[in-house]
Parts: C-alpha cells; sequence; structure tokens
C-alpha cells in the first residue's frame, strides 16, 4: 500500500508539470460544470418552450449572443445544455467497454492458449469494420436509440481494451507473487482480479481516458449521422446535421458555434489523456 | 519467407471468414424479422411475408449464410431494396468515386505527415515539436464534420474560393473534379496527419537513440549523412505499416465526410443503406469495406516484411 501511495504522489508530480495536462483539465471541467449544472446557467429555454418561431434564424446580437436556430430556440442555450447528452453518453460506453474489455483481457491473458487464439481471431475480424460502420450496421439492425449506441459503443471498445488488458497480464503472470498465490492454491478468480488487477490497473487507466477521446468523436459523428438520438435533445452533432444546409445562404452560427463546443471538448479529453499515458509510463 | 506469406494468409482467409459471419449476424440475424424491419410495424403479414419469401429471409439460416457466401464469392452480392439495382454496380461506381477522395487524401497527407514527424523528432522538446505533437494531436480528434464545417464556413462561405459541396457537375475536366474535391480532403488530411506523424517522431527518435546511430556519429561521420543514411532509412519502416493500416479508418471517416460533402461515395452508400434499411446493400458494402481492410493490412505486413529481414526470418 505505501509504495502504490508513493508511486501515486510520484505520478502526479510528473503530471503537474505538463501544460496540456492543465489545458486539458480545464476545458473538460468546464463542460463537465455545464453538463451537471446547465440548467441553471442557459439564458433561455434550450427546448425552445415558449416557442419564438419568429426570431427563427436571427444572427447573433446582445440578446442571443450565439443567435437562434431555424425554430427560433437560443443556440448558446442548446451548446450549454447539449454538453450532457454527448458526456453521458460516452462515459457510459467507455465505463461499459472498459468493464468487460478487462475482464476479458484477465481471462484471456491468465489463461492463455486455445483461448487467447480463439478469442484473439475474433477481436481481429470485430475490429477490421471501422467503428462508425459497426455501429451503423448494428443500429440499423436494432432501431436507432441512445441506449443502443451506448451498447454498440461499449461492445466495440471492449476486445480493444482487452487486447491491450491481456498484453499487460502477460507481463505479470510470469511474477512471483502470482506464482506464490498459485502455491497458496488461491482460487484463479482471486488471483485475477485481486492480484493481478491492482497491478494493471494504470494500464487500464490510460485506456480509459484514451478511448473516452475516441467515444466522444463516434458518438458525435453518430448523432451528425442522425443515429440514436432523440430529435428534440439538445446534440452538437444533430444541430450540425440539422443548420448545415443553411451554411450556403450564409447562415453559419447555428452550425459554427456547436462545431466550436465540439472541438474544445475532444481536444481538451484528449490533451488529458495524452498527458496522463505519458505520466503513467 | 515463404512460409511466413502462408502463414499470413492463413490468418487473413479465418479472419475474413470471420467477418463474413459477422456482417451476416449484423445484416441477417439482428434485425429479427428482415422483412418487418423493412416494410415496418404497419405493413400486413402477407406482405411482410412476400418480401421475406424475395428476399429468401424466410429460409433456414445456415442456408441463409452458404448462400450469400457463395454467391459473394462469384462477384454477385445480390439486389440492393432501395436503389433496385445490382449491389455490386452500385459499389463499384462508389468504390471509385471514394478512392478519387482518399487518394488526394493520402497524397496530401504522406509526405506532410513524414516531413512533420522527422522535424519533430529533430527537434525533440523544442517548440517546433510541441507545435507539431499538440497540434497534431488536437487535429487528429477532431471530428472530420467539425473541420469541414469549419472550413466550409471560411473557403466557401465568407471568402468563396471553393465549392462546399464535392460531387463537379457531370462531364466536368480534372481541375474541375480536384477542385471539388480539396475541401473534403482536408479533414481527412488532419485527422490522418497527426497520427502519422507521431508514429514518424516515433520512429525516428528511436533510430537517434540507437547504438548504430551514435557509432556513426563517433565515426566522426557527418550528421546530416548519419540521418539520411542510417536515421531515415530504419525509422520510416514503420511507418509505411501504419499508413496502410489506416485504410481502415479512412472508410470510416469518408462516411461523415461524404455525406456531409454530399459525395456519392461508398460512405454515403453505407450510410444511405444503413438509414433505409437496405440490408443487402449493407452486407455487401461492409464485407467489401472489410475485406478491402485486411487485404492492405496484408500487403503492408507483406511490405514491411520484405523491407525488414528481422521479421521475415523470425
Amino acid at each position: 500500500m505505501v509504495a502504490t501511495a508513493i508511486a501515486r504522489s510520484q505520478r502526479w508530480r510528473v503530471l503537474r508539470r505538463f501544460p496540456t495536462f492543465w489545458v486539458g483539465s480545464f476545458l473538460v471541467l468546464m463542460w463537465v460544470v455545464f453538463a451537471i449544472f446547465g440548467d441553471f446557467v442557459t439564458p433561455y429555454d434550450p427546448l425552445g418552450t415558449p416557442q419564438d418561431i419568429l426570431n427563427r434564424l436571427q444572427p447573433p446580437s446582445s440578446e442571443h449572443w450565439f443567435g437562434t436556430d431555424e425554430l427560433g430556440r437560443d443556440v448558446l442555450s442548446r451548446v450549454i445544455a447539449g454538453a450532457r447528452q454527448v458526456l453521458t453518453v460516452a462515459v457510459a460506453s467507455t465505463v461499459l467497454g472498459t468493464i468487460a474489455g478487462t475482464a476479458i483481457g484477465l481471462l484471456i491473458g491468465y489463461f492463455g492458449g486455445f483461448i487467447d487464439d480463439a478469442v484473439s481471431r475474433v477481436l481481429d475480424a470485430f475490429l477490421s469494420i471501422p467503428l462508425v460502420i459497426t455501429a451503423m450496421l448494428a443500429l440499423a439492425a436494432l432501431g436507432p436509440n441512445t441506449l443502443g449506441v451506448i451498447i454498440v459503443i461499449g461492445l466495440v471498445f471492449t476486445p480493444i481494451i482487452a487486447k491491450t488488458v491481456r498484453a499487460a497480464v502477460l507481463g505479470e503472470r510470469q511474477l512471483d507473487y502470482v506464482t506464490a498465490a498459485q502455491l497458496r492454491k488461491e482460487n484463479s478468480l482471486y488471483i485475477m482480479f485481486v492480484e493481478i488487477l491492482p497491478n494493471v490497473l494504470s494500464v487500464v487507466i490510460v485506456e480509459f481516458t484514451v478511448r473516452l477521446g475516441y467515444a466522444i468523436f463516434t458518438v458525435l459523428a453518430l448523432s451528425f449521422l442522425g443515429f440514436g438520438i432523440e430529435p428534440q435533445t439538445p446534440d452538437w452533432g444533430v444541430a450540425i446535421f440539422q443548420h448545415y444546409s443553411l451554411l450556403t445562404a450564409n447562415i453559419w452560427w447555428p452550425v459554427l458555434f456547436p462545431a466550436l463546443a465540439i472541438a474544445t471538448l475532444v481536444v481538451g479529453v484528449n490533451l488529458l489523456a495524452d498527458a496522463i499515458s505519458q505520466a503513467f509510463e | 519467407m515463404g512460409k511466413f506469406i502462408l502463414r499470413r494468409l492463413g490468418l487473413a482467409l479465418i479472419t475474413l471468414f470471420l467477418l463474413s459471419v459477422l456482417v451476416f449476424i449484423g445484416t441477417q440475424l439482428l434485425p429479427g424479422d428482415v422483412g418487418r424491419r423493412i416494410l415496418g410495424p404497419f405493413a400486413t403479414q402477407e406482405a411482410v411475408d412476400v418480401l421475406n419469401a424475395r428476399l429468401g429471409t424466410d429460409r433456414p439460416l445456415l442456408v441463409q449464410y452458404w448462400d450469400w457466401i457463395t454467391s459473394a464469392l462469384t462477384g454477385d452480392l445480390g439486389f440492393s431494396i432501395s436503389f433496385s439495382r445490382p449491389v455490386t454496380e452500385l459499389l463499384g461506381r462508389a468504390l471509385l468515386n471514394s478512392l478519387k477522395l482518399a487518394a488526394l487524401a493520402f497524397v496530401i497527407v504522406v509526405p506532410l505527415s513524414l516531413l512533420g514527424g522527422i522535424v519533430a523528432a529533430l527537434k525533440r522538446g523544442k517548440l517546433v515539436d510541441r507545435i507539431i505533437t499538440v497540434g497534431g494531436l488536437s487535429a487528429t480528434v477532431i471530428p472530420e464534420f467539425v473541420s469541414g464545417v469549419v472550413l466550409i464556413v471560411i473557403f466557401a462561405v465568407f471568402l468563396g474560393w471553393l465549392p462546399g459541396f464535392a460531387t463537379a457537375p457531370a462531364g466536368s475536366g480534372l481541375l474541375t473534379q480536384l477542385k471539388h474535391l480539396i475541401l473534403p480532403a482536408i479533414p481527412l488530411v488532419l485527422v490522418l496527419f497527426g497520427y502519422i506523424a507521431r508514429i514518424t517522431r516515433a520512429g525516428v527518435i528511436e533510430a537517434l537513440d540507437a547504438d548504430y546511430t551514435r557509432t556513426a556519429i563517433l565515426k566522426g561521420l557527418p550528421r546530416s549523412r548519419v540521418i539520411r543514411r542510417d536515421v531515415l532509412r530504419n525509422a520510416l519502416l514503420p511507418t509505411i505499416a501504419v499508413i496502410a493500416s489506416q485504410v481502415g479508418y479512412l472508410v470510416g471517416g469518408l462516411v461523415v465526410v461524404e455525406v456531409l460533402f454530399q459525395y456519392q461515395g461508398v460512405g454515403k452508400l453505407l450510410f444511405d443503406a444503413a438509414r433505409n434499411a437496405d440490408f443487402p446493400l449493407l452486407a455487401g458494402g461492409v464485407l467489401v469495406v472489410g475485406a478491402a481492410f485486411q487485404v492492405s493490412m496484408l500487403l503492408a505486413d507483406l511490405a514491411y516484411s520484405w523491407l525488414n529481414p528481422r521479421i521475415r526470418l523470425s
């Protein structure tokens, strides 16, 4: 326990030195705050009640800082409210994929042999279909809905995370503490989850933060393509999809502001992930 | 070498078989009653039965799979429901369009990102390195449709320099086509740049720190010559494999870019197929895309082992 505490404080000391860590944390924290407390800061109702259809597609002004969209809804309010949708779906799918992937990675890494070979083959086949297309395939088959998006992304992440965890477990399996536990006749599940898991946890954390970036990327791409989001929910991808055809008419604000929101969030998450993986290596 | 190729080919075949099973599950098993999924909840049971009989989806699953995969192997992927045309014909035309867009993106990104990675590695820790690394990372993670709309706002709306959609008028010359493809190619370039530059940088740094480089420098050879002769030759090897492995990403990225720029490529085709529950088209498209990815991985591995005897012999 003492050893891990020291390792942890050392990592923190390294992490603090990266400017990317601070910039990333700031951007992510900002959107997390909006996702949780968004209801208190939005100047107007993001769902646009009462309807103000006469004020549709107004350019940015002192009343509507980011302008209004094609239904007269305040773009700023919808940008703030949209953080909740993307963060919930992305975090839920990444958590799902991380838990399932870590469990499978522990199993195939620890037992090895035939299970390892067979599962690795299936994983490779799975990974040869691009993520967006796998998701489209599944959502076309199951019908689009938010829970479907979470499950599909989680399922696609599972093999990727399993592969990484497996590699880490292979390194641990040879070590004395595992042999000692085996000699004590501990059961395999105990060895995997109580002995090995804490030692590969840093790999899992790094993988989680990196995957979270990809999850956000994919959730937004899918919502832009019109898969998985109910039409009324404030969502950045949907907002861009609904308004990008207006770009040719010089109406750029309902598109550009959600786009900037996406850019700041994904860059923030990935700067953070990059700093964490560098500090942990 | 022969044994290596055989082993690698065998693995590719197994993966392809598993891929076909996955696609089959996704397009025939998951939808449940395929006819019902296509016609919706209000269609009469007779209509659903007729459609299922026409599509062959009323037969046992194993028969369906066998039939589908054997016709696919002879180049027959069935009939698209929404376009009423053979799937192969639709895919052929779309693949050609996507290939044009992808080729343009690669022609721009490969030299650019190799140069970026090499410069970053040689100036390790300096400001240039930080700008390329952090800038590249940021460019890689921003979704294509986000950079795409920003590009349209700037270059098509405000400046009016380039068209904001990708399809050139029918019968237009190469230059006009190229002009229409520049904006759609840039989001792909941005995503690939950070990734390839990062791998290149890591490869060059590893080679710079290697013993043979130190020996060459200590031997008194000029630094520029050591970099050209020893460092780059070793460092660019892994990069080749990485570039080939990006074909898979590229197809996913093409879906979003082609939808945004209204371009009739394979990504747009798969998108339309998924939206219209056109399962024959979806199955054929995903199978072809997955197979193309497997082939490009295979070629990358072979090229890599041909260039690097250490792998070939082990």
